[in-house]
């Protein structure tokens, strides 16, 4: 008898075995990543090579992020309805002569043992032996975490189709920092008072979801009228200004890039600076030590407000690629494939899209950030510029203009640097390139690990460097012309677009030229100039962005 | 039947040889059909016969492994931009973004054909009764039928794709659509392709019919000419019969002891000379519909 004949019997069996038979091969490789990254932190011990050890880390660290993240995806218990566009509980089982209660216990018990048995495997021989999670009770953590897997649950079943829908989930995934880490913060706190608050977390969490789903299961949302009567009463004005003709196929193009997927990194990005940036400073500030007191407001939050669009942008960047982030596989929706656009011209709008979701994510970021210093700091972070830096206020902000021009560059290049692997809409294709980068980025890091201890090696490498440099500009400038040339022959792509493309690589690259050469000039060191510009050049998408064309031919032409 | 050739400068489909596989299975085997312009076309056929492979080819959605496809002269394909900008398709899945209201997806719509006539949209609006406010995830199949359709209309285009338009709708629906291509027919003689199962629709309102069965082209003509070429006619035998008799030329016997109902392809005299060869006569006879001859021909009953 099969695992499924043996649990389908029943209606739990059912829903057990959906989840198992549609995840197995998640939970086959979760079972084999663990072994192995517990092997890595074994052998890390032994070794006593810092670079071996550093790699192993990684690779554990790694590890974990990965299971945890695929054990979010298999009992998150949620589906995407295309034609609807909803995404949550799957409604085929409301259909099913099975009570609302069950339907919610089944994937919130289940995916909540799971979960909570997972996290404490890995925390206590993997992460722990890693020195993560030093001075924290880890049943705390987990049992936080819990609560914070049964939140997402039941916010992404019960709440309705609305604007913001994802924010909401996030907000509530972001405010688990806080009970996580009240011991530390709150150390005068009498315990009671947390595990009531954990307490309240969970029975929150289960009516939440139990109303949620029962209200949809009685078709509760699917009645706009009613639900939506407040935010149609709040549209009209709206709704006069939208009327207006696009000025062209390029702008109705980007009005739907923009709502399918620009807002996706200012709303992030925004969420974050707006819930998470005071929770740092306010727990920065209980934990600063006597040293460093009053130093969060001048030393953290700038530098994670500056860099927090750019870190985002690498996990927001995949769904760039799509069209439509609903859409199961990377294929061009019908609706967009038969429109009369030009592949070149759809790359060109995602371009523009991503520099658009770029600047404002980092406006946004940037002035909530700007926001909470004035807010919860002493009021002195402008005071303290003075004697932090020769210049004063005013100099170091006009300073920081080129360095922002340089932050919005480089998020909208991770925004837009795998677009052309990601256009193909081939998984297979996303898979390989993916994997060949994470090994090329492993394989870089462990060079620059290994030259760090090595002065020979890393002689060597110094004195190659300005070649491959410059090898690898060639390269990359020989692949472009390529595939602009391909594109141009198969009419993927026009001329025009073809110099928009080159055009903007050349002015990024002059601008990152002419930045890194005020940097050397400021610093004193000239003779790395050529190296660093060179590199500017090398590091700005062109060849992805040549490529990308014939991959949207590839994905509409199939 | 007198049917386009490849060599008309008036076809505005003109497909050559076109075959297509996907992995072992045959899609497409050597299909060849030929619109000529101010014509509609329908396509016929079982599921799973080739028809969206073939619209999907048409559309540049799918590229030729052999052969060759093109529309006004040109490959949709290598030029996309000079196909689509003249053609209006309502895609058989009802593929439309969910998300946007009916206003928005027309006003999205419009920014890629310069042809757009607003005027004409919003009749067609009215006459659909859609609610410019509601978002397109909350229409019924039929007013999503009716968006796709006024997205796919609004422009004038020279070639009206529809693939399987009334799939699914009850009747009402089905006959605003009906009746809205049969203006723009009639009223302005553009060329219209469209697949349907539904075939007392294609005989309705086609002046071509285009049989797919299992990717190949197996009727290609004139509807009234296709119609005309098949004979529906009751046989009647001297003896019982125990096991179907074998006639040739029939696509289709049905029947028990002495009385068996065949559908014949050829004229009434060939017919005659069959049955009186196996020593049977006619005893009714008629025109067949397109539905008789779709079923008799994908059932492979007879010789």
């Amino acid at each position: 008898m099969t695992l499924g004949q043996f649990a389908k019997p029943t209606a739990t069996g059912a829903q057990l075995w959906e989840i198992w038979g549609r995840h197995k091969w998640s939970f086959v490789l979760q079972a084999v990543a663990f072994p192995v990254c517990l092997g890595a932190v074994q052998w890390k011990a032994t070794l006593s090579s810092e670079i071996g050890g550093a790699v192993l880390s990684l690779l554990a660290a790694g590890g974990f992020v990965m299971a945890y993240l695929q054990l979010l995806m298999c009992f998150g218990y949620v589906e995407a309805d295309m034609r609807t566009v909803k995404v949550g509980f799957p409604g085929r089982l409301f259909h099913k002569p099975v009570s609302t209660a069950r339907l919610v216990a089944v994937p919130m018990v289940c995916g909540g043992i799971v979960t909570l048995i997972v996290f404490l495997a890995w925390a206590n021989w993997i992460l722990r032996p890693l020195g993560a999670f030093a001075g924290f009770d880890l049943l705390w953590i987990g049992l936080v975490q819990l609560s914070l897997f049964w939140w997402l649950q039941a916010m992404g079943w019960s709440l309705p189709p609305m604007p913001g829908r994802s924010l909401v989930i996030l907000l509530a995934g972001i405010g688990h920092l806080l009970p996580g880490l009240m011991p530390q913060v709150f150390p005068e706190l009498h315990p009671g008072w947390r595990w009531l608050l954990l307490g309240t977390l969970f029975v929150a969490a289960w009516t939440t979801a139990g109303v949620g789903l029962s209200l949809m299961r009685r078709g509760i949302w699917d009645d706009p009228p009613r639900l939506m009567s407040l935010w149609k009463r709040l549209r009209p004005a709206r709704s006069q200004a939208t009327r207006k003709k696009f000025r062209s196929a390029f702008h109705a193009q980007l009005w739907l890039e923009w709502n399918r997927q620009g807002v996706l990194l200012p709303g992030m990005s925004g969420c974050i600076a707006l819930v998470v940036f005071p929770m740092i400073f306010l727990i920065q500030k209980k934990l600063g030590d006597a040293g460093s007191g009053g130093a969060p407001e001048l030393m953290v939050l700038p530098v994670v407000t500056l860099v927090l669009p750019m870190l985002l942008s690498g996990a927001v960047a995949p769904a760039m690629a799509k069209f439509d982030p609903l859409q199961p596989s990377g294929e061009l929706p019908i609706y967009i494939a038969v429109r009369p656009m030009t592949n070149g011209g759809f790359v060109v709008v995602k371009l523009a899209m991503a520099l658009l979701a770029s600047a404002l994510a980092c406006l946004f970021t940037w002035t909530t950030g700007a926001f909470w210093m004035v807010i919860l700091g002493d009021g002195s972070f402008l005071a303290k510029t003075e004697t932090s830096t020769p210049y004063g206020p005013v100099a170091l902000v006009i300073g920081c203009v080129p360095l922002m021009m340089l932050l919005v560059l480089l998020t909208w290049k991770n925004l837009v640097a795998g677009i052309g692997v990601g256009l193909t809409g081939r998984r297979w294709v996303s898979v390989l390139a993916g994997g060949g980068r994470m090994l090329l980025q492993a394989g870089f890091v462990v060079l620059v690990l290994m030259a760090k201890l090595n002065p020979e090696l890393q002689e060597t490498l110094l004195r190659w460097l300005p070649t491959a440099l410059v090898a690898f500009l060639v390269i990359k400038i020989a692949f472009a012309a390529f595939a602009f040339r391909c594109g141009l022959r198969r009419s993927t792509i026009t001329a025009g677009a073809v110099g928009w493309i080159g055009g903007g690589w050349l002015l990024g690259g002059i601008f990152l030229a002419a930045y890194s050469a005020l940097i050397c000039q400021a610093l004193g060191k000239t003779t790395f100039w050529p190296q660093i510009a060179t590199a500017g050049f090398v590091m700005l998408p062109l060849a992805d962005l040549a490529i990308a064309p014939l991959a949207i031919a590839w994905n509409r032409h199939r | 039947m007198k049917l386009p050739s490849p060599s008309s400068a008036e076809a505005v489909v003109a497909v050559s040889g076109l075959g297509r596989r996907f992995g072992d299975k045959t899609a497409l085997d050597n299909v060849s059909v030929f619109i000529p312009r101010g014509s509609v076309l329908g396509l016929v056929g079982e599921n799973g016969a080739g028809k969206t492979t073939l619209i999907k080819h048409l559309l540049g959605m799918l590229k030729p492994q052999t052969g060759s496809v093109r529309l006004f002269g040109l490959e949709p394909v290598a030029d996309p931009v000079g196909v689509l900008s003249r053609v209006g398709y309502l895609s058989e899945r009802r593929d439309l973004p969910g998300w946007m209201r009916v206003d928005e997806f027309m006003r999205y719509t419009q920014a890629f054909y310069p042809n757009w006539d607003e005027a004409y949209a919003e009749t067609l609006r009215k006459q659909f009764q859609l609610d410019p406010k509601q978002r397109i995830s909350t229409l019924s199949q039929g007013q999503t039928a009716k968006a796709g359709l006024l997205a796919a209309l609004a422009y004038r285009p020279d070639l009206l794709i529809l693939d399987e338009p009334s799939s699914g709708l009850d009747p009402v629906v089905r006959r605003d659509i009906l009746e809205a291509i049969i203006r723009i027919v009639a009223e302005e003689g553009r060329t219209v392709l469209f697949s349907s199962h539904l075939l007392d629709e294609v005989e309705r309102i086609a002046d071509q019919v285009v049989m797919l069965q299992r990717g190949r082209v197996v009727l290609n003509g004139r509807t009234d000419d296709v119609r005309g070429g098949h004979i529906s006619a009751v046989l009647a035998f001297a003896q019982p019969q125990t096991a179907t008799p074998l006639i040739e030329g029939a696509h289709a016997v049905d029947g028990f002891g002495t009385e068996w109902r065949v559908l014949f392809a050829g004229p009434k005299s060939a017919l005659a000379a069959v049955a009186a060869e196996i020593g049977a006569s006619v005893v009714e006879e008629r025109t067949p519909s397109l539905d008789e001859i779709l079923v008799a021909r994908a059932g492979g009953k007879g010789s």
